[in-house]
This record gives C-alpha cells, structure tokens and sequence, in this order.
C-alpha cells in the first residue's frame, strides 16, 4: 500500500490534536516524540502518482482526464519534503527549550509543514491554492506568536496582502480552469500546448506570477516577507524561511510545467528574470545598512530566494537544478545561521551594537556560526559554493555572462556584511563587566548540537554534491525548458 | 515627501494595467467542458455538488476544513493564546475588564431572537443531515447553526445568551469534527488503499442506511456532519472570540 | 443581453473595484471589505464559468431522463470551488478583523497610514 498521503495527514492530525490540548503538560515531550516521527514521514511514499479517492484517469472519448486530485511523488520532491521535515524537526526539537512553549505553537508548525509539503507533492492547482492559504495564514499565526508590535503589525500587513494575492491566485487557476477544462497541472499543460493562446491564458499567467511572487517572497512583496522574518523569533524565522522558499520553488516548478513550451514562456522567462534580479540585489544592498542582525539575515533570505528563482527562470535543465540545489542548501545553512540569532537573542539581544566580544564567551558558537557563515558566502568547501558554482555555469550555458559578473559582485556584498556582523558580534573589544554578564548567561546544549548537525549536513553536500544532484537530475531534465536549450545550441 | 508621490504614481499605474488585464481576461473566457464531463455524467449521489466536494475532489474539503481550524487558533493567538510574550497585549488591554457586551436592543428583537434561533437551528441540522439529496451539505447548515448561536449573543450579550455553548465545548466539537473527517479518510485507506476512498459497504452492509436509488451514498453523509460541526463550532467560536476577547482577560491576570 | 457575459462583467468590475478600495483607501476596514469585494467577484467569476443558459441546477430531478439531465446540467466543479474559497475567504476574514480590533484599541483610529505605518 502506498502511504503517500500520509505525509501530509500525519502533521495535520497531529496539529488538530495539539491545538486541542494546547495547555497540558505533556504539551513538552509529545512535542519532542512529534519532532522525531516527522523525520520518518517522508520515507514512507513510493515514488509514482498517488488518486486521492480512487478516482484515476478518466477517457471522455480518448482524451485521457486525471478525474480527481493526485499526489505525485519522486526523488525531487522526496528530497525538499526530507529537508523541509528536518528543519522542522530541529525547530520542534529547540522549541522545547523555551518556557512558555503551547501546543499552540507546536500546532502552527505542523499545520504548515503539512501545507508547505501538500502544495511540494500536489499535481492539482486548486489543491495548491487551498493549502497555499494555510501556509499564509499560518506564516501569519507564527509572526504573531512572538507578540511584540512590530511582529502583529507585520502580520496585518502580510495577511492584508496575502488575502488578495490569494484571490488573485485563485482568479488565475478559475482562467485557466475555463481555458483548459482541467485542474491537473499535467493535463493542463498537455491542453495549453494543443489549443491556441487567448487573452485568458495570459491572464492566468499574469495571475499565477501574482501568487508566485507573494508566496515565494519575490519583489514587489519582498518587503513584507524581510520583516516578517525580521519580527518573528529567530528560530522561528528558521521555519519560516524554509517555508517559503519551498513555496517558490513549488510554484516555479508549476509555471515551469505548464508554461514552459509556449511560445509566451519567452517573455515569461524576461519578466521572471528581472524579478529574482531585483530581489537580489535590493536584498543584499538593503543588508549592507543594516544594524541589526536579524534584519540583515531577513534581507540576505531575500537575496538568496532570488538566486532560487534566477536558477529556476533560466528554464534549462542545468539551471533548474542548480536553483533547487540552492535553494535546499540555502535553507540547511540559512536555519543554522537564524538558530545563531536566536542564541544570540539569548545572550543579550541581537542588536550588533550592544553585543561584542562573544568570541571569548562562546568560541564553538563562534566557530559554528563562522561555518555557517562561509557556507552563505559560498566558500569551499561549504554547500553554497558547489550550487553557487552551478547556478554560475547554468548562468554561462544559457548565454547570459552579464548576470554571472552580477552574481560575483553580489557574492562580495554578501561577504562584506556577513564578515561586518561577525566582527561586530565577536571580535570588537568590549568591557570586562559585560564580558561577565555574556558569560552569566547558560546556552543549551540542543542548541550547539543542532547548529552542529545542519553544518555538518552543509559540509557533507558541500564535499559530495552528487548525491543530491544525482537524485535530481533525472526529474529536473523532464522539466526543463527544450526550446531554450535549442535556441542556445543554434546561436 | 517625493518618495511618497513616485509610489503614488507606481501604485496607480500598476493598478490601471493590472486592473485592464483582469478586466479583459475575465471578459474573453470561453468555457472548455474537459473534466467537468467526467462530473456530469457519473452520478454518485444526487446533489452533484455534494459529489464533487465529498467524492471526486475530497481532500480540499478536508484542506478547507483544516483552514477553518487554523483561522480560529490565529485567531485565538491574536487575542493572546499561548504567546511568548504578552507585554503589547497587557499594553493594549492593560487594566479594562471584559466586559459584557449588552447591544442594548428592545425587547422585540430579544423575545423573537429565541424562537428564530431554534427553527435555524433545526434547519440546520435538516440541511446537513439531507446535504447528499437535497441542495445543502455541512458547510451550509453548520453556517445556520452558528448563525443562530450569533443571533443569540447579538440580542442577549454574551454572558446572558439563552444557547449556552461554552468555550471548551465548542473547541471539543471542532476538534472532533475535523479529526471525524481525517479519520474517515483514514478508514478509507485501510480498506481500499486510497485516502478518503468513499465506501460503499463494509462486509455487504452499507456504511450509511439509505432508500435505493439515491446511489451509492457511503460515508458522505458521515463527512457531511463533521464537516457541519466544525463548521457550527469554528464559526462560533470565532464570534465568541470577537465579541468578548474573553482570552486575553484570562491571561493578563495571569502573566 | 446574455447572462454569463453580462455575469463576467460584473465579476471584473468587481474584481477592479475591489482592487481600487484596496490600493487607495485609508481605513483598514474599508480595505477589508474591498478585499471580500476582490473575493466574491473571484467567485462570481467562477460560478458564472459553470452556468449554462437554460439548465438545470446540479440535483438530480428523477422525472427527467438521466443523460438528458447530465447534458442539460450546470457544470458542478465550479460551484464545488466557491463552496471552498467562501470558508477560506471566511476565515481570512476573521484574522484580520481580530487584528484590526486589536490596533484600534491601541491607537483609537482605522486609518492606515497610522495602523501599518513603515518603521
């Protein structure tokens, strides 16, 4: 029998029980037991398509039309659900290291792994929008958790938008349903390369990169997504991001399927393109000015989120899978530098004026933090360089030298504020007394050995990429853009 | 100053170009039929809309179910359940006690809310109970319910409301109603392999007595009535919680 | 006029309406229900998708023969999706109106160039 739907089910069961019995006492260890479970879940589906109901394929004459929804499953997708479950494990894991955890929180999280993996796994569009909404809404139930102002502020400002973007979204798949008769990603596309193109088409595409953008964190809503996770907790912040760079990349991959052999992918790729360029470089620039360290992490998850989408936008084989490596080495590191504030939160504050110094307090910290650093930057022999590397020749494949220079002189910007956080943290001298008072302060070990096990992870696919990219490459060939490929053969 | 007037005119003029492409590709749909074929001509229960949300497409339901429950636990946050720190709320709140909300209305709308609430109420729960035959379904009559409970509150005030659900109560009946639908779901995995498979018997017996010629009903009547009780209790509890805020009082007095 | 055009109309209009409420009012009340306005032209635009001139609703009526029926009938899914989008536009709704109930405490005005001003 083949579990698939477990995957999703389990969390949201669990997470219905949880808000249930949010004040109990065993709220602490059943989160802990959860926290482990989660990491078998993905194990447990066979690769193929999955008919929710029994309701297969279905010949009306012989069209064949995919009658209900379906779950495929393959090593790509096995992949980002592994991920995205470890990095919600680890969170679980750390959150029971706060005193005032609830179920509350530990419900939230569930419910949007749940979603996050149920939009990864889906091949049907409103199904996507469905669990779309929840991820919003429980992105937004996250921010509010850490219950200062600024956190419910950018929480109304992101469900504000998040509402009509959502319903933009949902106008979109409604076109494209009236256009191609379907809701199945595959068949759709299959429709769309048959029929010719009308105005509803493009109107459904206008729609979906409305959605996208919003949901992936891409300009014009890439603000909203830096403060929301400027204000949330750090290690929630770590969540967060996995979040919605799994989003992106999930409905990148949907435009990728059933745009990607139109003629109108062309201008398509132009308008993505410029997007994911401009989130880069508004986000490392916005970076550079920043004081505080979990405002300068927020901007660099933008920044990164639009080498994601440059990878996946470029349309080759090599791209796409350069941009989903990315994008999962983005989230290993990027967790373990957001656990890093969240210590340093801990400490004192994460303002990187009033800390410094803490080399002295904590040098594994500060070794740590320095790997996960350099991982960011995209050093050897850290992941960040090998899909840094990649995404640079994918750049170079599609004929597109101009954006590699801009991927290097962005590189240098991350390096320069990355390096400027760690010498304001811990190098600059500071008083004996404050010195004391740092060291006053007790880190968890779950902490230490968390950090340990995502740069571990980072540096193992840092030496041995292959193992991922072997995975992927397969999937990622069916998906890529063949005219692309073509156009750059004969030029 | 000058920041501000750009933005204006950006806004202004996306939203010009956006709002012409939304306006004429609504204009020019051509509805293709595709898989609303397979919908039309394979008849599962009469209501062909209850089919399609029960049978064929499922798994949004539960999706949409499980929204609910989410709005309703943000919601509950908002008002200050299990946050990590309550300083903004104490704040906000600070010494005011939550108090009852009495709208003050005549003794017309109090002496006709009553009987108003009990004949929605018992349509209600017709309107669920017949959702796979006639036009209706959970979500409809769980609306009615809870629309019955509101007109209650919205007359008497929340403490004096003559329907007296209580909080706890109605947060079990969610909570049951969605693990109801998830756990169907499951039964249906166990016995066919498919989640949310809609038996049609279980050892000869149908799961759902029902006359013949209605077709093959199985468990939708079964999700019809938790998605109804989640539905009645989310509802609920979400006007509870903006009439009264009655979360935040419990927990400024705590922390 | 033919009433799925005529029902199309409306659906952008209101879609476009919505949209403007949304960008250019300064209430954040105001810009919520222009966001359930953006929403129910979503689905009016949706269910209109499904109608057919002259149909029947999607309940199966046993004195007309059934495959008449199935052709006669207004398409289903549709409707089946709006069904869904109303609980979710629903439940949006409710989060924000209990934010919104919380900043108007704070700082005793709706506008929103107070409530989400940028910091």
């Amino acid at each position: 029998m083949n579990l698939l739907p477990l995957i999703v089910v389990v969390p949201l069961i669990t997470a219905v029980v949880f808000s249930y019995i949010y004040r109990s006492k065993y709220v602490k260890p059943l989160t802990l037991f959860i926290g482990f479970i989660l990491l078998v879940l993905p194990l447990l589906g066979t690769y193929g398509p999955y008919f929710f109901g029994g309701h297969g394929i279905v010949y009306i004459g012989t069209i064949p039309l995919v009658s209900g929804i379906v779950y495929t499953l393959n090593p790509l997708k096995e992949t980002m659900i592994f991920t995205l479950m470890l990095i919600g494990s680890i969170v679980l894991v750390l959150s029971t290291r706060e005193r005032e955890l609830s179920g509350v929180f530990t419900s939230l999280v569930l419910m949007g792994l749940a979603s996050v993996s149920a939009v990864i796994l889906t091949e049907d569009l409103f199904n996507l929008y469905v669990f779309y909404e929840i991820a919003a809404i429980t992105q937004a139930g996250l921010v509010i958790l850490s219950g200062t102002e600024e956190a419910y502020r950018s929480a109304f400002r992101y469900l504000l938008v998040g509402t009509m973007a959502g319903s933009i979204l949902l106008l979109g798949v409604g076109l494209l349903l009236s256009a191609t008769g379907s809701l199945n990603i595959g068949d759709m596309g299959r429709c769309l390369t048959v029929n010719p193109l009308t105005p509803t088409v493009y109107g459904g595409l206008l729609m979906l990169i409305v959605g996208l953008a919003y949901g992936g964190g891409l300009p014009p809503f890439h603000t909203l997504k830096a403060d929301l996770y400027a204000r949330a907790k750090p290690f929630v912040a770590a969540i967060l991001q996995a979040y919605s760079k799994f989003i992106l990349i999930a409905l990148m991959l949907v435009v990728l399927k059933l745009f990607g052999n139109l003629p109108i992918f062309h201008t398509t790729r132009g308008v993505l393109i410029a997007l994911s360029v401009f989130a880069m470089v508004f986000g490392t620039v916005m970076a550079l000015l920043q004081e505080d360290y979990r405002k300068l992490l927020a901007y660099h998850t933008v920044s990164q989120g639009g080498y994601v989408a440059l990878g996946l936008a470029l349309g080759t084989p090599l791209a796409i899978l350069a941009g989903i490596f990315h994008g999962i080495n983005h989230t290993l590191y990027k967790s373990a530098l957001f656990i890093g504030a969240h210590i340093l939160d801990k400490i004192k504050s994460t303002d990187m004026r009033k800390v410094g110094g803490l080399l002295l307090v904590t040098p594994t910290l500060a070794f740590l933090i320095l790997c996960a650093k350099l991982a960011s930057i995209g050093i050897p022999p850290f992941n960040g360089f090998q899909s840094k590397l990649l995404l640079a020749e994918a750049v170079m494949n599609a004929n597109m030298p101009e954006l590699a220079v801009l991927m290097l002189i962005l590189s240098i910007g991350t390096f320069l504020y990355m390096m400027k956080a760690f010498y304001l943290i811990f190098l600059r001298p500071c008083s004996e007394e404050q010195l004391r008072e740092f060291k006053d302060v007790k880190i968890s070990k779950y902490y230490i050995l968390s950090l340990g096990l995502l740069l571990v992870l980072c540096l193992f696919l840092g030496i041995y990429p292959d193992i991922v990219i072997d995975r992927l490459y397969p999937v990622v060939e069916d998906i890529g853009v063949k005219w692309v490929l073509e156009s750059i053969k004969n030029s | 100053m000058k920041l501000s007037v750009s933005r204006e005119v950006a806004v202004s003029l996306s939203f010009l170009l956006f709002g012409a492409g939304v306006f004429y590709s609504i204009y020019s749909i051509e509805v293709v039929e595709g898989v609303n074929a397979i919908y039309t001509h394979i008849k599962i229960v009469p209501n062909f809309v209850s089919a399609v949300l029960f049978d064929w497409r499922g798994f949004d339901t539960l999706g949409e179910c499980l929204i609910l429950i989410n709005s309703v636990l943000v919601t509950g946050i908002v008002f200050g359940k299990g946050l990590f720190n309550w300083d903004f709320l104490k704040e906000v709140y600070g010494e005011e006690k939550c108090k009852d909300s009495d709208l003050g209305f005549t003794p017309i709308v109090k002496v006709l809310a009553v009987p108003m609430g009990v004949l929605l109420m018992a349509l209600g729960i017709l309107v669920i109970l017949g959702g796979h035959i006639t036009p209706g379904g959970g979500f409809q009559g769980g609306a009615l319910i809870s629309a019955a409970y509101v007109l209650a509150m919205v007359a008497f005030g929340v403490r004096r409301c003559p329907i007296r659900f209580t909080y706890k109560f109605l947060e079990s009946l969610e909570s049951f109603g969605a693990l109801l639908f998830l756990i169907l779901g499951l039964l249906g995995m166990v016995l066919s392999g498919y989640y949310l498979y809609n038996i049609r018997e279980i050892w000869g017996i149908p799961p759902f007595p029902s006359p013949p010629g209605v077709g093959d009903v199985g468990i939708i009547p079964y999700l019809n009535i938790g998605v109804g009780l989640k539905v009645l209790a989310g509802l609920s509890t979400i006007t509870v919680l903006l009439l009264s805020q009655r979360i935040i009082s419990k927990n400024i007095g705590k922390g | 006029m033919d009433l799925q055009l005529a029902s199309f109309i409306t659906a952008g209009a209101l879609v476009v309406l919505g949209l403007y409420g949304f960008f250019f009012v300064d209430n954040v009340i105001k810009k919520i229900i222009a966001l359930s306005i953006i929403g129910n032209g979503v689905n009016l635009t949706l269910v209109a998708m499904g109608y057919k001139e002259g149909g029947y609703a999607p309940i199966y009526i046993p004195s007309v023969e059934f495959q008449v029926f199935a052709r006669e009938m207004a398409y289903p899914l549709p409707q089946a999706l709006v069904l869904t989008n109303i609980v979710i536009g629903a439940s949006m709704l409710a989060v924000m109106l209990a934010l919104s109930i919380v900043f108007y405490r704070k700082y005793k005005t709706l506008k929103t160039s107070v409530i989400l001003k940028e910091d």
